[in-house]
This record gives C-alpha cells, sequence and structure tokens, in this order.
C-alpha cells in the first residue's frame, strides 16, 4: 500500500512541474535540469506503467517488437532535449517546457515493457548509441567558448557537460557488468 | 505471432517516431540553420521583423522619449516623441564591469563615424538600461558622462518595469542573474526603426556592418 502511494505520486511528478517554484527549481540550473529532472521524468513514466489497461497496452506491443520503437524513441527524445535552442526553448516557452514532460513521461512510460521485450544486442545497440551521443554532447558543452543557452551561465553549461560525460561514462559500465552477469 | 506480422507495424511506428523528431527538430532549428535560441532569434527578426510596442522611456537628459511607434491615436507622442529615423540599440545596466563597458566603447565609436558621415539625427543611438531597480537618471546620466554621449546622437534611457518586461520580451532578450550580484543577457546591437520593427540584430564587433545598416534605412532628411 505505502509502495503503491509511493508509485502514484512519483507517476505524478511532471504535474508538479506545472508549479513555479517546483519547476524554477529543477530548472535553475542547467545541470540539475539534465541530470536529474530529466530522469526523474522518465521514472515518474516508467512508475505509471503498471496501471496502463491490458487492451492499449497490447495495442501498444504490436508496434514496439523486440522494444525498438520505445528505444529508439528515448535515443530521438535524449537527442532533442541536448539541443541547447529547445533546452532553453523548454525554459521559456510553457507550450515547448509541456511537450517536454509529455516527450520524457511517455518514453519512461513504454520503457519498462521495452527493456523486457528486447534482448541484450538491441539494448546494448541503443545503449551504445546514447553513450556517444550524450558523451559528444557532453564535450560540446564543457568545451564551449561561450554561452549556448540564453537561460544559464557557463558554468552551470560546463557542469551540465561534466554530467553528461559521467552519464556516459556509467552507462558503459552498466552495459558492460550486464553483458558480463548473462554471459 | 509470426516475426514479419510483428516487424511491420514497428517499422511504421519507428517511422511516425523518427517523423515527428524530424518535425520538432526543423521547428526549433529553424530547418537546421540555428542551434541557439540565440541564433534561432536573430534568423527570425532577420526573415520577418517583429514589431514591437510604443515605450515611453526617460533618458539620461531628463526628457521623456518615446523613440519608436508614437504619434498614433492610439500611442500619442510623448515628450521628445521620436528623435530619429532608425534607432541602434543595446541594452545594458550602469553597474556592469564587462559586456556592457566593451558595448559603451563600441557605442563611441558609432557615435563618432554617425557624426562623420553626417547621420545625426537620421540614426541614433540608444543604450536602454534593464536594471530599472537600480538605475534612474543620475546613473544613466553618469554612464552618458562616462561614455561620452553627444546630446541628439546618442541617449542612455530608463524605461518603466512593465514596459521594459514588454520590450525584453517582445524581442527576445533574456536577461538572467550571474551570481555574482549582475546579470547576464543575450546582448548585441540591435536595430529598430521609428515604427518600432526590430529589424536586425549584430554582434558588438559588427558595430561597421550595424551602422550601413542602420543609415541604409535612413532616408530623408530627418524623423
Amino acid at each position: 500500500m505505502k509502495a503503491g502511494a509511493l508509485r502514484a505520486i512519483a507517476a505524478l511528478l511532471p504535474l508538479a512541474l506545472l508549479f513555479e517554484p517546483v519547476r524554477l527549481f529543477f530548472e535553475r540550473d542547467m545541470a540539475v535540469h539534465m541530470l536529474v529532472e530529466f530522469p526523474l521524468l522518465v521514472a515518474a513514466g516508467a512508475a505509471a506503467s503498471r496501471w496502463v489497461p491490458e487492451a492499449p497496452a497490447r495495442v501498444a506491443r504490436l508496434g514496439d517488437w523486440k522494444g525498438i520503437t520505445t528505444l529508439l524513441a528515448f535515443t530521438l527524445v535524449s537527442a532533442f532535449w541536448t539541443i541547447p535552442a529547445a533546452l532553453d526553448a523548454a525554459v521559456l516557452d510553457p507550450r515547448i517546457a509541456v511537450a517536454k514532460y509529455a516527450s520524457w513521461w511517455l518514453v519512461g512510460l513504454a520503457l519498462p515493457q521495452a527493456l523486457r521485450a528486447a534482448p541484450p544486442a538491441i539494448i546494448l545497440f541503443f545503449a551504445g548509441n546514447w553513450v556517444w551521443m550524450s558523451a559528444t554532447a557532453g564535450l560540446l558543452y564543457v568545451d564551449a567558448p561561450q554561452r549556448l543557452c540564453l537561460s544559464y551561465m557557463e558554468d552551470s553549461q560546463r557542469h551540465a557537460g561534466a554530467g553528461l560525460l559521467v552519464a556516459a561514462v556509467a552507462m558503459t559500465i552498466a552495459g558492460f557488468v550486464s553483458w558480463a552477469r548473462n554471459k | 505471432m509470426p516475426q514479419r506480422s510483428a516487424a511491420l507495424p514497428t517499422l511504421a511506428a519507428c517511422t511516425l517516431v523518427a517523423v515527428a523528431f524530424a518535425a520538432a527538430l526543423a521547428s526549433v532549428t529553424l530547418d537546421l540553420s540555428a542551434w541557439t535560441r540565440e541564433d534561432v532569434r536573430r534568423l527570425q527578426i532577420e526573415r520577418a521583423p517583429i514589431a514591437l510596442s510604443p515605450l515611453v522611456m526617460i533618458g539620461h537628459d531628463k526628457r521623456a522619449l518615446m523613440p519608436w511607434g508614437g504619434g498614433t491615436a492610439a500611442a500619442p507622442r510623448v515628450g521628445q516623441g521620436t528623435v530619429a529615423q532608425v534607432y541602434v540599440v543595446d541594452f545594458i545596466y550602469t553597474r556592469c564591469a564587462s559586456l556592457c563597458v566593451a558595448l559603451g566603447s563600441v557605442f563611441q565609436r558609432m557615435q563618432k563615424s554617425l557624426a562623420e558621415r553626417g547621420l545625426v539625427g537620421k540614426v541614433a543611438l540608444l543604450s536602454i538600461s534593464f536594471d530599472v531597480a537600480h538605475d534612474g537618471v543620475a546613473e544613466a546620466a553618469t554612464y552618458a558622462r562616462v561614455h561620452g554621449a553627444a546630446a541628439g546622437a546618442w541617449w542612455v534611457a530608463i524605461p518603466d518595469a512593465a514596459g521594459l518586461a514588454r520590450l525584453l520580451a517582445e524581442a527576445g532578450v533574456v536577461v538572467i542573474a550571474d551570481g555574482a550580484g549582475g546579470y547576464a543577457h543575450n546582448g548585441g546591437i540591435h536595430v529598430i526603426d521609428a515604427q518600432g520593427r526590430l529589424l536586425r540584430v549584430f554582434d558588438a564587433g559588427q558595430y561597421e556592418a550595424a551602422l550601413d545598416f542602420a543609415a541604409s534605412r535612413a532616408r530623408g532628411p530627418g524623423p
């Protein structure tokens, strides 16, 4: 019961972001925005996945053979929100912000089922793509000689870049550990 | 379920996801032309000038200034009214010790060039403070004196808070706290005509191009 309540609260996290103080807490700093808010939105979607009725879940599974569609969506959503113009737009334009919350949450909603359905080779393929993509974006943010986002200072940008690099390394290690266990 | 019949809906779904991504990407980067919000803003302005609302400010000379959009029934002329055909505008705050100082030097050079080219009265320089909580007429006058702003050529002006918020929102200028008691903002040199159309934004280093562009837009004997 307690776990269920926590899961319900987690699933509804994006609604809290509609309140300005909560939004500012998560989006005032670029590193927190990218490295805390994004994963939390995915986790919120994943928490909600348990309550998806069987009928629509079955239809969704039809278009998500071996989890490929969801993993592709996860890759593209990740790529999109690392573009400075998109990240800035999400801070400055409420409509884009809602699109951002929805895209991450929906990816999170589909992710648990996709990870169960996907064989290790497919997961490794998408994880590998995500790693180099995030590492590249991280390096660009760390090395950029000027502010890339109007909403963030250079320090915040460098921290976000370093965080993306750490996330890429962590994903690589997790991939190797998972591969070794399944070997 | 046979593998082929499962793969086809997935292929269709993946295509949909990819198309949605491509559409969103094209929209946010103006067809892959700009990757930062500032570049997007400048490109949008270049393609279609932004109409700014009439704005009343107090100049460093203590006189009201309504540089653009005035003289109509809806927005009657205020104070000195329109003082030029085209304005070369920067956004500053007088406590700033970095970018605004550099822009001040750039404006000094532009002021000299305006006089040499006989453009005073047609093209005016306008430094607008966005730090309205701190900057008043006295601070604006000090900034004007320190940077050598000449009467009739360069105004340092303070809008009211509501007018400033509207101007920044319309022009797409974002001001954030820099964590050291100051501000960071997307600066640059803005060229605005007397009708209130934001025509172009240039980097501070492109001030000669900004002046040429402003001169090309200033036609006739005066405002």
